[in-house]
């Protein structure tokens, strides 16, 4: 590094402490700007690695029953011949299972219906213990919560008021996804859904098969781990949803801040660029003294606004922010917001409040040498 | 020899061709020949400061020609003239334009910034500087704890802290006392021996006492007093 630019950076650096109030208000107004897309772009990617997990930690081939474009049941039947097709034995097995929706008072939840001898270990549980009876089921933790569900209170769900389940565990706060959630076994599912002999996934586990093997059993609507992973994957990339609004509200916000970042101080700076300019300070000079300076303040709202954003969800669990990003979530979320701070956001960030305040500098450097410098000075 | 600064036909107009249109100079020709106090005066828009903007390259003409030291201004480009400003031009404003929030050495030095020399050394020459106004002890002040003429000398140093060939001085004294005029003068009068050149815009009698070079411009023009 030059002696010529660091001195430059130290005095760009000088000048945003001593104009501190300028560059506090900035860092601050960008800061609030930053701060929800930060948050929101560490939620989705907590969410996409948490399912990630999920998908690589599942089984190495999934069958989804599929009617009308929607998911459907699969028999009992069909999954035997395929275990019988496929050669399979002890571990590496077809397990059904009933993944489904109902709802519980006023609330859509989702229901698992599994085969507890299948399953690998036992739940982790908040209150309460596994289930060990007919007609018992364990409630996810915010559903507990919301309707004061406690082991051993029964309820029946609308779908089918005839069955009375009794509650025999709470699921520990762990993830989204079993929150709203109620487990019984597959049996009691595809009873209470009036499905008996039918599944509406099954989970494959094999050995690694070969490339032939593999097509082929695509051929049968397997999908294979992988293909889960990936198309998991392409679903997190999109930048819709939630994401739309947020875009809006960043270039709507633009314009304001523009106008902040050149209009704050604005006949000081001019002035200053003029006196700069007498003093024999070439127009490039004053830029990368200016870009410099644009540099120092974005760095700053840039590392405060990720700064915020990962105390309030590592401290707050995202309370109040949550749930704006995730759907169903209080105000004060009942288990642990999935968060990843990746440096990339804060890049973003980082270079989106450099090109605002790069532009506004820009025009101040144009008018303070362009415009009758002299006359500013007078 | 050629003199430090000619210009011939030397026009300046503000917005042409508009209702806003505004003469400031008119076919000025001046010479300068070299070394010593020229002082430029005449009444208040008479387009003194014009002549000093555009003598100093803060602005261009809108016609004629200016020559330092026989060389057309006109040669060079936007960085040209501000390379031209660092190396041979020294400014003293009217108000003295002193950067707020800068201490007195830190004003002094500033200009050094982007040359790629040392804190330690911008320092030292701002201190020498200092301490030959005469105001050595208020080096760590501000603008606002300095009294009108100590600001003076402070941009004075300023001026001079690239050993300039010419210092351009807009009203120099009209912000300052009898007695900051008086230790003024005796700057210029220091630089002037060292075979330099002031170059001011000045209604203050005193100074024009102590002109080499007097002109006198009225509506733009120069003319016979």
């Amino acid at each position: 590094m030059s002696t010529s630019f660091r001195n430059l950076l130290s005095s760009a650096g000088g000048r945003v402490i001593r104009n501190w109030e300028v560059s506090l208000t900035l860092i601050l107004c960008f800061t609030a700007i930053l701060f929800p897309l930060i948050t929101a772009l560490a939620i989705s990617k907590g969410l996409r690695c948490q399912a990630l997990i999920s998908v690589q930690s599942g089984p190495a081939w999934t069958m989804v029953g599929e009617k009308n474009g929607s998911s459907g049941p699969i028999s009992e039947a069909a999954l035997k011949a395929l275990e019988e097709e496929l050669g399979l034995s002890g571990k590496k097995e077809i397990t059904g299972r009933i993944i489904g929706r109902t709802t519980f008072i006023n609330r859509v939840v989702a229901l698992a219906g599994l085969d507890p001898s299948r399953v690998a270990g036992p739940f982790p549980l908040d209150q309460g213990r596994q289930i060990h009876r007919e007609k018992e089921v364990l409630v996810g933790f915010s559903l507990a919560k919301t309707f004061h569900l406690h082991p051993g209170v029964q309820f029946s769900l609308p779908a089918n008021p005839g069955v009375i389940f009794t509650v025999a565990g709470v699921l520990k706060p762990a993830s989204l996804w079993d929150s709203e959630l109620l487990v019984m076994s597959l049996s009691e599912a595809q009873t209470f859904f009036r499905k008996n002999g039918f599944v509406t996934e099954a989970a494959v586990a094999t050995l690694p098969l070969p490339s032939d093997r593999i097509q082929g059993l695509e051929g049968k609507g397997l999908i294979p781990r992988e293909k889960a992973h990936q198309w998991l994957n392409k679903g997190y990339q999109a930048t819709g949803g939630i994401f739309i609004p947020f875009w809006i509200m960043l270039a709507a916000l633009t314009i304001p801040a523009l106008l902040i970042s050149s209009g704050l101080g604005q006949s000081e700076t001019t002035r200053e660029i003029s006196l700069l300019f007498s003093l024999g300070w070439s127009r490039t000079e004053m830029m990368v003294f200016k870009s410099l300076e644009c540099g120092i303040i974005s760095l700053g709202a840039a590392a405060l606004a990720t700064l915020c954003s990962l105390a309030w969800m590592k401290g707050a669990n995202g309370m109040l922010i949550a749930r704006f990003f995730v759907a169903e979530v209080g105000l004060v979320p009942d288990f642990p917001i999935p968060t990843r701070y990746l440096p990339l956001p804060t890049l973003a960030g980082w270079m989106f409040v450099f090109l605002i305040t790069w532009i506004g500098s820009l025009a101040a450097v144009w008018s303070g040498t362009k415009k009758a410098p002299y006359g500013a000075l007078r | 020899m050629d003199p430090i600064i000619q210009t011939t036909k030397l026009t300046k107009i503000y917005h042409p061709g508009k209702n806003s249109e505004v003469r400031a100079l008119e076919d000025v020709d001046l010479i300068v020949p070299g070394a010593g106090l020229t002082v430029i005066y005449g009444p208040s828009g008479s387009g003194k400061s014009t002549l000093l903007a555009l003598l100093g390259t803060l602005e261009r003409p809108t016609s004629g020609e200016i020559l330092l030291k026989g060389v057309p201004l006109s040669r060079y480009s936007d960085a040209g003239l501000s390379r031209l400003r660092r190396t041979t031009m020294g400014f003293i404003f009217q108000s003295f334009q002193l950067i707020p929030r800068l201490s007195a050495w830190e004003n002094v030095a500033f200009p050094l910034i982007p040359l790629g020399i040392s804190l330690t050394e911008r320092r030292n020459r701002a201190l020498r500087l200092l301490e030959e106004m005469g105001v050595a002890d208020r080096k760590d002040h501000r603008p606002e704890e300095l009294s009108g003429g100590e600001q003076q000398r402070v941009a004075t140093a300023r001026a001079l802290v690239q050993d300039p060939e010419i210092i351009i001085a807009d009203e120099p004294t009209s912000n300052i006392d009898a007695e900051a005029v008086d230790q003024l003068l005796a700057i210029f009068s220091r630089f002037i021996k060292r075979g330099k050149t002031v170059i001011t815009a000045s209604h203050d009698p005193l100074i024009r006492e102590k002109a080499h070079h007097l002109f006198y411009l009225q509506k733009g023009r120069l003319v016979s007093p």
